[in-house]
Formats: structure tokens, C-alpha cells, sequence
């Protein structure tokens, strides 16, 4: 069954009644709370988000003493703006700099910092980036419509274990005298996963 | 296991489909799905590693034809039935029961995905084999269940950058076995080691390996 075989409407009901069944079956037997599924979507759709790793990269950029707590240990760093937990309890931030781009995919499965920047998108989980980024980034950057400068090289990073991985971009020049709501408003969600200068 | 999921360069996979204005969800039984699985995870005892075993035993085939979301419930139901609560075909009979009280509510999951799940084990009574700056080669380990090796370092040599601590050994717990837990160690690779002479010079990859998977060079 895939989503190529059927038109799209017919695979979505399908797998719609399928999880509905499921989830009634686990409801009926005390083993899920609907509402905490309902509260799960509405938190990972409107909540938790890039918004949270932008505001990240905005302290970065201003604090020197947060930047170096952040590359020190991600987590506890993230946990200073009250961001934790899930798929990110052991968080490595990588810096872009003048020599080095930073990229960060998860060949074997999907593994993502979900508390600073929600879940991935479906372009992160698909067969093209899983197999090719860590081949080939440049081509992949290439894609994506990044040109990195003269000498700069790239180092990707493979989500193979329990830690998550997070880009801390460069900050843009002539950024210089934007406070930290304007700067996190320059950073994107591709920023912070590499696909994009920042 | 040397399935499909290890896909880390391979060709032939066409152009990245990248879509700036995706929704979160592409159709609301995803946002079930995934929200669904960590749920009963919590109940049931589930890991990532059980889960991700169960993907990995999808057929080649299956397994590229199932959109992401899809290959979530497919595990999950295969693990449900594995643990007998659920039965194939099976539709909800007589009373509804009362919650578990292992179930995770509503009213407790915002601390719950706060606190996350976290892995790491305490490390003061281990003995790290490797230190930063080690020189290592990957094993040529086969496994026939869940690892997480991927195919493309079997046998390339690198060096040990950091030490995460212990963490508990995916293939021991998706195996059933108890945690074994192992140092995790980040290797820095020359991309030139990994993908040969005609790769950029001075491009680099690291992977974060299990102890087991290396050896000194």
C-alpha cells in the first residue's frame, strides 16, 4: 500500500480508519488517554517548534557566556530557556564558522531534536537526504540553493545513537544591531539543520 | 541487520522532496499515529529500539513504499500483537475497561515530553576503552537483529572526538536482552576514508558509535 499506488484521498482514508480502529481498540482496553493523543498533535503542531531553536540561536549569538554553555552541553543549555526533554535529552549543537558548514541527518531512521525544533520535515526522513547528504552534501546543499564560500568545508553529522544533533548558523553580517526577538527572526529551520546559511 | 534502512550512499534516489509550506501533518492520522505510539509506548515499556526493529524487518520493498508515517503503525501493531494486546483482526468486546494506571494523561504530558526519556546510564564505575583523539577503525560487525552501524563505516578509520557515556546497547534491548550499556563515542571521518579519492578533500562526517563497534587502528 503506498501513497503513489492509490490517489491520495483513498490512502488517507485507508490509514485513517486503521488508526481510528487501533485507537479505539487501545482506548476500549485502558490503555490510552484520547485526550493526551489530542494534546500530543495540538502541542507538536502549534507549540513545539523551529520558533524554540530560533530563540536558541538568538541568545547564541548575543550572549557569549549562553554560546559557550551551549556548545558545552546542549541540553542543559536549551533547558535555560525552558526548552527539554523529548527526542533531545542529550543534545550536541555544532557551530558554523568561516571553515566549517555543519549538516545534520539521520541515516538509518529519522532521529531529529524534536524539543528545539519540533519534528522534521518529510524532506529530512525521505530516501533522497538520508542516502545522499551523507555522500554528497554539496550536491544536496546544491538543492537546496546553498553556495558555501571559498575553502569552506562541510562536516555532516550521522544521528547514529542517543544524541541529537542542532546547527548554531552564522550570524548574518550587518545583523550587528538587531536585538535578540529580530535575530531569531532571521534564523530558520533549515538553519539549524544545515540545509541553509542560517 | 543489513537491511534498506541502512541507506546512507546510496544512489539512485532521485532529487530531495523538499516543500517549504508542509504541514506538520499531512493528514490528521498521522498526528494519531505518532502521538498514538508514544503513548502506549509508555504503557507497554517500548523503546525506539524495539520500534525501530520492527521497521527494519519490513521487506525492501514495503519498507520504501510506506510513507514514514505508515512504517509507525505497522510497528507499533506488530509489537502490540508480540506482546499479546492486541490480536489481529481484534475489535473492541464487552465493557470498556478502566485506564491503566500507567497511562500517561492528558494533564501529565506536557511534563512528560519535558522530562523526555532520557538514556544515558551512569558512567563512574565504567571504564572507557577509547579516549578523545584515539585512533579507531570500525569492526566489520554483522548483526542479525537491530544495530545501529551503518553499512558505509564497516572497516573505515577515524578518530574518537568526544565521549557521550554509557548508553543501553540497542541491539541487546531490541533483542530483549537487558540494557548492556556501552560507551557511545563520536568519530570524526575524513569523507576521502569513507567515499574514496574522487570525494572533497578535507570534508568530514562523524558518527556516533557503540563501543563494540570499534577497535583501536
Amino acid at each position: 500500500m503506498s501513497e503513489q499506488d492509490h490517489d491520495h484521498g483513498s490512502y488517507n482514508e485507508v490509514m485513517t480508519a486503521r488508526v481510528k480502529a487501533l485507537e479505539s481498540l487501545l482506548t476500549h482496553k485502558g490503555l490510552v488517554d484520547s485526550a493526551a493523543v489530542d494534546l500530543f498533535i495540538d502541542l507538536y503542531e502549534t507549540k513545539i517548534g523551529p520558533r524554540n531553536g530560533a530563540q536558541v540561536v538568538a541568545r547564541a549569538w548575543s550572549d557569549p557566556g549562553y554560546k559557550a554553555r551551549l556548545l558545552a552541553d546542549g541540553a542543559k543549555a536549551i533547558a535555560e530557556l525552558g526548552f527539554s526533554g523529548m527526542e533531545s535529552e542529550q543534545l550536541v549543537v555544532v557551530e558554523n564558522d568561516a571553515q566549517t558548514h555543519n549538516i545534520v541527518v539521520c541515516t538509518l531512521c529519522s532521529c531529529y531534536p524534536w524539543a528545539v525544533l519540533g519534528l522534521p520535515p518529510t524532506w529530512y526522513k525521505s530516501a533522497p537526504y538520508r542516502a545522499r547528504v551523507i555522500k554528497e552534501p554539496r550536491s544536496v546543499l546544491a538543492e537546496f540553493g546553498v553556495a558555501l564560500g571559498e575553502g569552506v568545508q562541510v562536516r555532516v553529522w550521522d544521528s547514529t545513537a542517543d544524541l541529537r544533533y542542532f546547527v548554531l548558523p552564522r550570524r548574518p553580517e550587518g545583523s550587528d544591531k538587531l536585538d535578540e526577538k529580530a535575530l531569531a527572526d532571521l534564523v530558520t529551520r533549515d538553519g539549524m539543520i544545515g540545509t541553509a546559511l542560517v | 541487520m543489513d537491511g534498506i534502512h541502512d541507506m546512507g550512499g546510496l544512489d539512485g534516489f532521485g532529487k530531495i522532496p523538499i516543500d517549504h509550506d508542509e504541514p506538520i501533518f499531512h493528514a490528521a492520522w498521522e498526528g494519531r499515529a505518532i502521538a498514538l505510539a508514544t503513548m502506549i509506548s509508555a504503557v507497554e515499556g517500548f523503546t525506539d529500539d524495539h520500534y525501530r526493529q520492527e521497521i527494519e524487518r519490513l521487506a525492501p520493498t514495503d519498507y520504501l513504499s510506506a510513507t514514514y508515517y505508515e512504517r509507525w503503525v505497522v510497528a507499533m501493531e506488530r509489537l502490540l500483537r508480540q506482546a499479546g494486546v492486541i490480536e489481529e483482526g481484534e475489535s473492541p468486546q464487552g465493557d470498556a475497561k478502566p485506564l491503566n494506571p500507567d497511562v500517561l494523561l492528558a494533564a501529565d504530558l506536557p511534563a512528560a515530553i519535558s522530562e523526555g526519556f532520557p538514556r544515558r546510564m551512569p558512567d563512574s564505575a565504567s571504564v572507557p576503552r577509547f579516549a578523545v583523539g584515539d585512533l579507531v577503525e570500525v569492526r566489520n560487525m554483522r548483526s542479525p537483529g537491530h544495530a545501529r552501524l551503518p553499512r558505509y563505516l564497516r572497516g573505515k578509520r577515524g578518530q574518537v572526538i568526544s565521549d557521550h557515556g554509557l548508553f543501553p546497547f540497542p541491539e541487546a534491548v531490541a533483542a530483549g536482552r537487558a540494557e548492556a550499556p556501552q560507551r557511545v563515542y563520536s568519530v570524526l571521518f575524513q569523507t576521502q576514508e569513507v567515499w574514496g579519492p574522487d570525494a572533497p578533500s578535507g570534508d568530514s562526517l562523524v558518527a556516533d558509535l557503540w563501543e563494540a563497534y570499534l577497535q583501536a587502528q
